[in-house]
């Protein structure tokens, strides 16, 4: 273990054990190995010493991190915390980490007093935060105060706030997941989907035969509206939709079926099969999407040319879609339309960049990349075979600039947002 | 009436170490051994080409305020801080093979103990501050005990250790314990607590078990009892007890060990608890007496640290200790700065 870094700082130290930035850079390095109890031991003298109140912040902020990432601590973490905030009130960090303990022990109306107090005392503009802080910024104690509104009821001013985070703020990926569970659990998730309804019908983007017919589509992010307006309103489709979930609710395939296509859709969940036999008159099949014979399914639905209109690929979590889409064989059949779910969002960049390169190679255009219900998850890409779709259409829908494209804007023109209340 | 500290903020020997010659080691094993919590209290042993070191882990978080002291935790000053839902002291130990040269740690194991444990029955659990000797061939950890009665009486326990540790390959790295007496102690046998008994390197199951004035007792581990075999009638005047800290090895014909003392005091008008810890080097004579001490001295200028390892080493110490509970150390220690800050003491 030879640690020359570690030794340099020892002696670093031992030149002057008395310096404060002499304690504080050994506790740094120690707590960057993850031994807690060795640098909580000088950061705590490093406080002590400095004359910096600035440093004698950073020190109580890291020696609570200590305690707190050795498990069950929280109250002597708190402390410190409380420390820091009676040395520099108005930083941020502390109020933060003491907000985040008492919400994850359940003290929920202490937590909500804390952010009162954290939002109108702290300057959230002109600090600079410093490094291993795990501070995240303004909104996560805005997020700590919708949980806790929540717990001691105040449910319409924390179903607001958590609006305002997921739709206006920018947050990190574990929060982006909390919030998303909680626009479920606050009841919320009617604003997880985006929606097309007839009164969309003039700012619709792509208007194909048959759009004046669609009362309301489906889809979680368009995909229906989608490849109906590549496909130009095609009557009489096909289809093969793996991962079917809910026969309506965020359904890609329900409304191509009021459009009389025909298809057949794989879903492992038997619920929801039932469901779907219930509610569908499409073919569903129960099974594990990996374990099924897809040639034999295709050479069902394709047509003469072994062309399928639309290939919905779908499955949690995206390693599981990756896996199924290899063993579709596309050396036969030809999709016109391919809604690819990678939820880069959350999982990463695997693959998403390896089913890129899986379906540029095969000849697949990317009509939209990183598609999302809002302007964060970006979940989705789409494709189109160019061989199978007019070019003008291509050239229409296509986009080939930004990172995360928000499906209804993609889809629908836009005009001005309401807010979601003003909690700067 | 406030019972006022001393001092030693500049009590820093390390640094008169380096000037020396000399060199401060961390002693380190990965943190996810360790869960980020104390590494302490470590004794040194050397064989030959091997530099053995027990290294004590502690389920706890050493908090002690220094200095000013503005700082206290909600208990005060100094406060163990263990996990909010299991307020028992545990600890664990490491056995750990140096390096002959960086003397850094090249290979570990944590002492399996679990042959001999039995469900512990008091809330200090483990083998705590246990020194390291080799006798008739067996390596032994010899701390105190504490978990095996109702009540919390600590004993000192003799931990016999089979390992192998294998700096090429962790996994082929164990210690496990395969033997355990509890010795009881020679003269009160209704005392409450037993513990940092010095073991006498050069004279088997011996160990100084007061410092000042020295008495010397003998373990028998076939009985698991032990005997007083000297108790000095000398007595220098220092203003503190002095206490067990390493092992006592032999020394130009002398015996030498660290000791320790402590000092506490009540903090502020509030009367907290809190006390600080220094270390002493001394001789004694072959009668036991003491004839030569250092000054109080800190190694790091931490008010907590405490040497339970002390081996010869060319023409250096290396003194193992630990830092605030939480860290530990060797130090690299030149004879001639030993010799240097040796004085001899007078008799009363």
């Amino acid at each position: 273990m030879n640690n020359k870094i570690l030794k340099n700082l020892v002696y670093e130290y031992i030149d002057d054990h008395l310096d404060p930035v002499k304690n504080f850079n050994l506790g740094f390095e120690y707590y960057t190995q993850g031994h807690g109890a060795l640098a909580f031991a000088y950061f705590l003298r490093c406080a002590e010493l400095s004359e910096d109140d600035n440093l004698s912040y950073q020190c109580l902020v890291l020696s609570s991190h200590c305690l707190d990432k050795q498990g069950s601590r929280t109250h002597s973490a708190q402390g410190l915390l409380l420390h820091a905030i009676s040395l520099l009130p108005k930083r941020p960090e502390a109020h933060y980490h003491l907000i985040r303990l008492l919400e994850i022990n359940k003290d929920y109306q202490e937590c909500y007093t804390q952010t009162s107090i954290a939002l109108s005392l702290c300057d959230f503009e002109d600090v600079d935060i410093f490094p291993l802080s795990e501070y995240p910024g303004k909104w996560a104690i805005l997020f700590e105060r919708s949980v806790s509104g929540w717990f001691i009821g105040r449910c319409d001013e924390a179903r607001e706030i958590t609006k305002h985070l997921w739709f206006d703020m920018i947050t990190d990926q574990t929060h982006s997941q909390l919030i998303s569970n909680n626009m479920d659990l606050m009841g919320l998730n009617k604003f997880l989907h985006t929606h097309y309804d007839s009164n969309m019908f003039d700012r619709f983007k792509f208007k194909f035969d048959g759009l004046e017919t669609i009362e309301k589509n489906y889809s979680q992010a368009y995909q229906d509206m989608f490849t109906l307006s590549v496909l130009q309103g095609k009557r009489n489709g096909t289809y093969l939709e793996i991962g079917s979930a809910d026969p309506y609710y965020g359904s890609n395939t329900a409304l191509l079926e009021e459009f009389e296509w025909n298809g057949v859709s794989v879903e492992i969940d038997k619920e929801l099969v039932e469901r779907f036999k219930n509610a569908r008159s499409n073919e569903v099949i129960c099974s594990d999407a990996t374990t099924l014979d897809y040639n034999e399914i295709l050479s069902r639905i394709s047509d003469e040319n072994n062309v399928v209109d639309y290939l919905q690929l779908d499955c949690d979590p995206p390693e599981i879609t990756y896996q199924v889409t290899k063993m579709i064989p596309f050396d036969k059949y030809k999709f016109r339309v391919i809604t690819f779910e990678h939820d880069r969002w959350y999982s990463g960049d695997r693959i998403y960049n390896e089913s890129r390169k899986f379906f540029t190679d095969l000849g697949y255009v990317r009509l939209v990349p990183n598609i999302a219900p809002d302007n964060r998850q970006d979940y989705e890409d789409w494709y189109v075979h160019p061989e199978l779709v007019y070019p003008e259409v291509i050239e229409k829908m296509k986009i080939t600039q930004g990172k995360i494209h928000k499906s209804e804007d993609y889809m629908i023109e836009t005009k001005n947002k309401k807010g979601y209340g003003d909690f700067s | 009436m406030l019972n006022k500290p001393r001092t030693l903020k500049d009590s820093n020997l390390a640094k008169e170490i380096i000037k020396e010659g000399g060199d401060i080691v961390p002693i380190m094993i990965p943190s996810s051994e360790t869960n980020g919590l104390g590494i302490m209290n470590p004794s040194i042993l050397i064989e030959g080409d091997e530099i053995l070191v027990n290294l004590r882990n502690v389920g706890y978080t050493f908090f002690h305020s220094d200095y000013d002291q503005k700082y206290h935790s909600r208990w005060g000053p100094l406060t163990y801080m263990h996990p909010e839902n299991d307020l028992t002291l545990r600890t664990t130990n490491f056995l750990c093979k140096l390096n002959t040269e960086s003397l850094e740690v090249e290979a570990y194991a944590e002492i399996d103990t679990s042959k001999l444990d039995i469900p512990p029955v008091w809330e200090f659990i483990g083998l705590e501050d246990a020194r390291l000797a080799r006798w008739d061939g067996k390596l032994y950890g010899i701390g105190v005990r504490r978990d095996v009665k109702p009540n919390g009486e600590g004993r000192m326990e003799f931990q016999e250790i089979e390992y192998n540790l294998d700096p090429k390959n962790h996994k082929n790295s164990y210690a496990k314990e395969v033997k355990r007496n509890r010795i009881q102690p020679p003269v009160d046998k209704n005392s409450y607590c037993e513990k940092n008994w010095m073991p006498i390197l050069d004279k088997p199951y011996h160990f100084v078990k007061w410092s000042h004035p020295t008495e010397v007792v003998k373990a028998n581990l076939k009985n698991n009892t032990s005997k007083q075999t000297l108790l000095a009638d000398t007595a220098i005047s220092l203003g503190r007890d002095l206490r067990g800290g390493s092992q006592i090895v032999r020394w130009n014909n002398q015996w030498f060990a660290v000791t320790h003392e402590l000092d506490p005091f009540n903090h502020n008008e509030l009367q907290l608890k809190d006390a600080y810890y220094f270390s002493r080097f001394v001789i004694w004579d072959d009668d036991w007496n003491i004839i030569k001490v250092s000054d109080a001295f800190s190694f790091m200028g931490a008010r907590i640290e405490f040497t339970t390892g002390l081996a010869e080493y060319g023409e250096f110490f290396l003194m193992t200790f630990g830092y605030a509970d939480a860290a530990a150390y060797t130090a690299k220690v030149p004879k001639k700065l030993i010799e240097k800050m040796l004085t001899e003491v007078s008799y009363e």
